[in-house]
C-alpha cells in the first residue's frame, strides 16, 4: 500500500478524549492536512517516520526517569511533544504538554503519572494509525 | 534561495525540510545549533536560517546572539522555531536577536509568507549594501578618469607616511603634470580633452604596482604614491611613465593629440618624518623646476 493511501484510509479520527475539560482527538488528520497546505504524501512520510522513532524518544524519556534527572525529562517530554504536535497526535500531545510542565516544575511525582499516561496515549495513536496499514 | 534549517527532532525537521523544498527552497540542513553556527560562519552561508529554539548543544536563542556578534556585516535574517508562544518567550526571541519566528507545529502558509517577508527583508539589504558600497567608492574616485580623487590621495599619503615612519621605509611621491593641457582643450574641445586625462590616467596606472596609488591632484594633475620606494627608484619610474606619455599621441577616434608631462619627484625618509600636505608641497616645487627647465622632463627634489 502507499503511503499515501495509508493517510487517505485513517481519515479523520473521531474518537476524542477530554483533558481539561477540553475534547481532544487521538489523531487530528483534517489539522494536520490543514497545516501541510493538504499534503497527504508529507504526512504520510511524517507519520511512518514517528512509527519508526517513537520508540527511541520513549527510551530517552524512560532513561531520565531512570536516572531522576528532571532536566533530562523535561528535555525529551519537549522533544515528544514537539514530534506529536507534527503529527496532530493530539491527546498525546497534551500529555508531553503537562509532562515538561511537572518536569519543569521538578514534580518527579506528577511527571510519573503523566509519563505512563502518555506511553498509553502513544501506544493509542499508533494503534489508531497502524490499523488502517493493516485493513490497507 | 537557500535556508539553513537547524532542528534536532527528527520529525520536526522532516514537515519543515519537506515543506521547504516542496516550494522550491534549497536546503541546508543540520542536526544540531553548533552545526548550524558553523554553516552560517561560512562565506557563502544562507542569508536565511530557521532554528529550532531547543537543542541541546546550542539554542536557537544562542545562535542568534553569536550570529548578531559576528562582524563582517553581513545580514541573516533569522527565524526561531519554537513551541513557546507565551509573550514573554516571543520577547526573549527577538531581543537575542530573531528577526521572526514560528510556533510549532507551523502552518506550512504561514511558513510560506513569513519567508517572503524574510527574502524582502534580504534583498532590501542586499540592495542597500550595494548602494553604500558604490557610493563609497564614488566617494574615494574621479568620476572621470577612474583614479583616486583629491580627498582619497591625502588619506592615502598620510596613512603611508606614518607606516613608513612605524616600518623605517622611504617613501617617495610623484606630481605629474600634463604640459599644455589648456592648449589641448582650446584646440580640439572639452570632451577631447576629456579623453585625454582619461587615456593618460590609464597610461600612468599600468605602470604602477598594485600598492602604489594614482590620484587625479587636480585638473590636469596626477599624483602617485610609492610606498616603500627610495628616489633613484622613483626616478627610474617617472621616466618610464614620461616615456610611456608621450610615447604615442592619444587617439581620440576623431583626433590624434600628441600629450607630454612634466614631473616632480619627493621622497621621504622613516627618520626625517613630514607632513602630507608639505611633502607635497616639495614634490610640487620639483614640477615646477621641471616646467620652468622646458616642459616635458622630470625633476627630482
Amino acid at each position: 500500500m502507499s503511503v499515501t493511501r495509508f493517510t487517505e484510509k485513517i481519515g479523520t479520527c473521531k474518537k476524542a478524549k477530554k483533558i481539561g475539560g477540553i475534547a481532544l482527538k487521538v489523531f487530528d488528520r483534517r489539522e494536520a492536512l490543514a497545516r501541510l497546505s493538504d499534503d497527504a504524501k508529507i504526512l504520510d512520510e511524517i507519520l511512518t517516520l514517528f512509527h519508526q522513532h517513537h520508540e527511541e524518544m520513549l527510551t530517552d524519556l524512560r532513561q531520565a526517569f531512570k536516572k531522576k534527572n528532571c532536566e533530562n525529562i523535561r528535555a525529551s517530554a519537549h522533544s515528544i511533544k514537539g514530534a506529536l504536535a507534527n503529527v496532530s497526535a493530539k491527546v498525546a500531545w497534551k500529555t508531553a504538554t503537562l509532562l515538561e510542565q511537572s518536569a519543569r516544575e521538578n514534580d518527579l511525582e506528577k511527571a510519573g503519572q503523566l509519563m505512563h499516561r502518555l506511553e498509553k496515549h502513544i501506544a493509542k495513536f499508533i494503534s489508531v494509525t497502524s490499523n488502517y496499514l493493516v485493513e490497507g | 534561495m537557500r535556508i539553513l534549517v537547524a532542528d534536532d527532532n527528527l520529525i520536526s525537521r522532516k514537515v519543515l525540510v519537506s515543506s521547504l523544498e516542496k516550494n522550491g527552497y534549497e536546503v541546508i540542513v543540520t542536526e544540531t545549533g553548533e552545526e548550524a553556527f558553523d554553516a552560517l560562519c561560512k562565506p557563502d552561508a544562507p542569508r536565511l536560517a530557521i532554528l529550532d529554539w531547543m537543542m541541546p548543544d546550542l539554542t536557537g536563542l544562542e545562535i542568534c546572539k553569536r550570529v548578531r556578534a559576528l562582524k563582517g556585516g553581513e545580514f541573516y535574517y533569522l527565524i526561531l522555531l519554537t513551541s513557546c508562544s507565551e509573550i514573554e518567550d516571543i520577547v526573549l526571541g527577538l531581543k537575542a536577536g530573531a528577526d521572526d519566528y514560528l510556533t510549532k507545529p507551523f502552518d506550512s502558509r504561514e511558513l510560506k509568507v513569513r519567508l517572503c517577508a524574510g527574502q524582502r527583508m534580504i534583498n532590501l539589504q542586499q540592495e542597500l549594501v550595494a548602494a553604500r558600497d558604490e557610493l563609497a567608492v564614488k566617494a574615494m574616485h574621479d568620476p572621470l578618469t577612474g583614479v583616486h580623487n583629491h580627498g582619497a590621495i591625502h588619506e592615502y599619503l598620510n596613512s603611508e607616511i606614518q607606516r613608513s615612519i612605524r616600518k623605517n621605509y622611504e617613501l617617495s611621491i610623484m606630481m605629474i603634470d600634463l604640459d599644455h593641457f589648456k592648449k589641448i582643450n582650446d584646440t580640439f574641445g572639452h570632451v577631447e580633452g576629456d579623453f585625454v586625462l582619461r587615456e593618460i590616467a590609464s597610461r600612468i596606472k599600468n605602470l604602477c604596482r598594485s600598492y602604489d596609488l594614482v590620484g587625479r591632484y587636480g585638473g590636469e594633475e596626477f599624483l602617485v604614491v610609492l610606498p616603500e620606494t627610495s628616489l633613484a627608484n622613483a626616478q627610474i619610474v617617472a621616466e618610464r611613465i614620461s616615456q610611456k606619455i608621450c610615447s604615442a599621441p592619444v587617439n581620440t577616434g576623431e583626433n590624434n593629440i600628441p600629450v607630454s608631462a612634466s614631473i616632480g619627484a619627493a621622497r621621504m625618509q622613516p627618520c626625517k618624518p613630514i607632513a602630507g600636505v608639505d611633502f607635497i608641497k616639495i614634490a610640487d616645487s620639483a614640477l615646477y623646476e621641471a616646467k620652468q627647465a622646458g616642459r616635458n622632463c622630470i625633476k627630482i627634489a
